[in-house]
């Protein structure tokens, strides 16, 4: 009761601090059972901004865009989203809250019981309660389009290539026409042509749709493409915060030995 | 030694309790949300097909064969007793009673366990379940709840029609030995039962449906990560439902014997 009363009375001052940032994410700390995975991470996402978060496999990534959407409860620490404190949010709230919010998962996260029309009418139908068959075919046929993929329609999930999945996903995540984006490793697995088709396409999103977006990635080559602001985690803890310039010119050896790999 | 022994049995029963635990969590929250409102009708029709409709044929075959083989196997011995006569009787009440129910479950417990416990494990692992709670859908109702909801419904339908189809099996297998017609044997077959038999035959239908249900989603929407994971959820589902069906036969035994 006491440590709830605390939280409360921080996160309200948390909240009326003011600021321009659409994420805001203070001391954020994770364990799993016997692995701190998060130490105490700080972010924020200014408006229509790109936001990298560069780290190697395991820093903690992507369980702290899991903790943006709700996906995973961090142990201690602050989260407001679009003005919205997420750890002290119902479920109702919540789910208004994730409308605004899409996420591409690393995986693409397809529905394989479904074909590629019925994964993007899911949100529709769930989310903005559309069943009238002529609007969702024009909102389907329409985010389809805009990733290149019309053809696709009546395919299954199986059928695709990783990328064509990447780019559904990411469609999937546009019907909503969500005000944040937040991508997790897009160009995971993929090859180089395709990386890039896919650093394009989150750069056009981006400006057809004005959206601020996190995208968590250990590729320097789509960071250098997409990004307007990157944030280095290591050990759970931010390490680096500014442009690929100044990353790209740092003298610190931990960021040097992660940018060798790249020769940058 | 000694110690280490010791330290191996406290951490094997904290993680018994510990499942113990998250298994009484899973079940009332399944049953808390199958009864309360939203309810997803849409999604619990589509697993109603799939859980029954794509399951008749099987059950069906299965059972036919099976009231013909246990006819064939209890012949010989009503003969020896110059006791033929009773064949009907004496296979409508083991089919209805224990026969019907137990092979309609254990091929349930097969076919629908496994590919639940399979397509949510596979579910898991691929972040579906995930991509599902963002997209502001609660994965428990709609995975969780209308696969429960739909194998409680169905497993009662087909074991009234795996007794129907094992005693019409029975009928054959009598015909070919000695001349009786199909209503007479049914007669004979329906005068030997009571509606406690019948009751309980609908009754553990539903209960192994539950408990089918329960199991496989439970080992699939809790899977470990990883293909391994996958596998080893949709073997556990079939191996505990089964496990569970057999529990649950005894129990339901001893109760609907109060009541004979």
């Amino acid at each position: 009761m006491e440590r709830s009363t605390q939280h409360t009375a921080t996160s309200t001052s948390f909240l009326s601090s003011g600021s321009d940032a659409v994420i805001r994410i203070r001391n954020l700390h994770k364990s799993f059972e016997e692995t701190t995975v998060l130490r105490g991470v700080d972010l924020d996402l200014k408006k229509e901004e790109n936001l990298v978060v560069l780290g190697r496999s395991g820093t903690g990534k992507s369980v702290l865009i899991k903790c943006i959407v709700g996906l995973i409860t961090p142990d201690k620490g602050q989260i407001e989203v679009l003005g919205e404190d997420v750890l002290n949010l119902d479920a109702k709230a919540m789910n208004t809250l994730r409308r605004k919010v899409g996420f591409s998962f690393q995986l693409s996260a397809l529905y394989d019981s479904m074909t590629i029309r019925e994964n993007l009418e899911f949100p529709l139908k769930r989310n903005l309660g559309i069943y009238d068959r002529k609007e969702l075919n024009h909102r389907v046929e329409q985010a389809l389009e805009e990733v290149g993929l019309a053809q696709a329609i009546d395919q299954w999930p199986a059928d695709l290539s990783g990328g064509q999945k990447k780019r559904i996903g990411v469609a999937r995540t546009l019907i909503l026409n969500p005000e944040i984006m937040l991508y997790d490793e897009p160009t995971a697995g993929l090859d180089p042509i395709t990386s890039e088709e896919i650093n394009e396409l989150i750069l056009e999103v981006q400006k057809r749709h004005g959206t601020s977006s996190i995208i968590i990635t250990h590729d320097l080559t789509c960071a250098r493409t997409i990004a307007n602001r990157l944030i280095f985690l290591h050990k759970g803890q931010n390490h680096f915060d500014g442009s690929f310039e100044e990353l790209s010119n740092t003298k610190d050896p931990l960021l040097r030995t992660f940018l060798d790999y790249y020769n940058i | 030694m000694e110690q280490e022994s010791n330290t191996e049995q406290q951490s094997w029963i904290r993680s018994f309790l510990i499942n113990l635990a998250k298994i009484y969590a899973f079940t009332s929250q399944a049953i808390v949300k199958a009864l309360v409102p939203p309810y997803e009708f849409r999604e619990i029709l589509r697993q109603c097909y799939l859980v029954g409709v794509k399951t008749f044929p099987l059950v069906g075959f299965t059972s036919f064969l099976v009231g013909i083989v246990f006819t064939r196997q209890s012949r010989p011995s009503l003969l020896e007793f110059g006791a033929e006569s009773w064949l009907p009787a004496l296979v409508s009440i083991a089919i209805v009673r224990g026969l019907g129910p137990l092979v309609t479950a254990l091929i349930c417990a097969g076919k629908v366990g496994s590919s639940i416990g399979a397509e949510l494990g596979s579910m898991n692992v691929t972040e579906q379940i995930d991509a599902m709670e963002v997209s502001g859908t609660d994965p428990f109702r709609f995975l969780v709840v209308t696969r429960v909801t739909a194998t409680t419904l169905m497993v009662p339908l087909l074991v009234i029609y795996a007794d129907a189809l094992a005693l019409f099996g029975s009928f054959i297998a009598t015909a070919v030995f000695s001349q009786t017609s199909l209503s007479l044997f049914y007669y004979q077959a329906f005068d030997a039962l009571a509606f406690v038999d019948i009751f309980s035959s609908v009754f553990k239908g539903f209960l192994f449906g539950l408990a089918i249900g329960l199991v496989s989603c439970y080992c699939g929407y809790n899977s470990s990560r990883g293909t391994v994971g996958v596998g080893r959820a949709a073997n556990t589902s079939v191996v505990t439902s089964m496990f569970m069906v057999f529990i649950l036969d005894l129990l339901t035994l001893q109760i609907i014997e109060l009541f004979r």
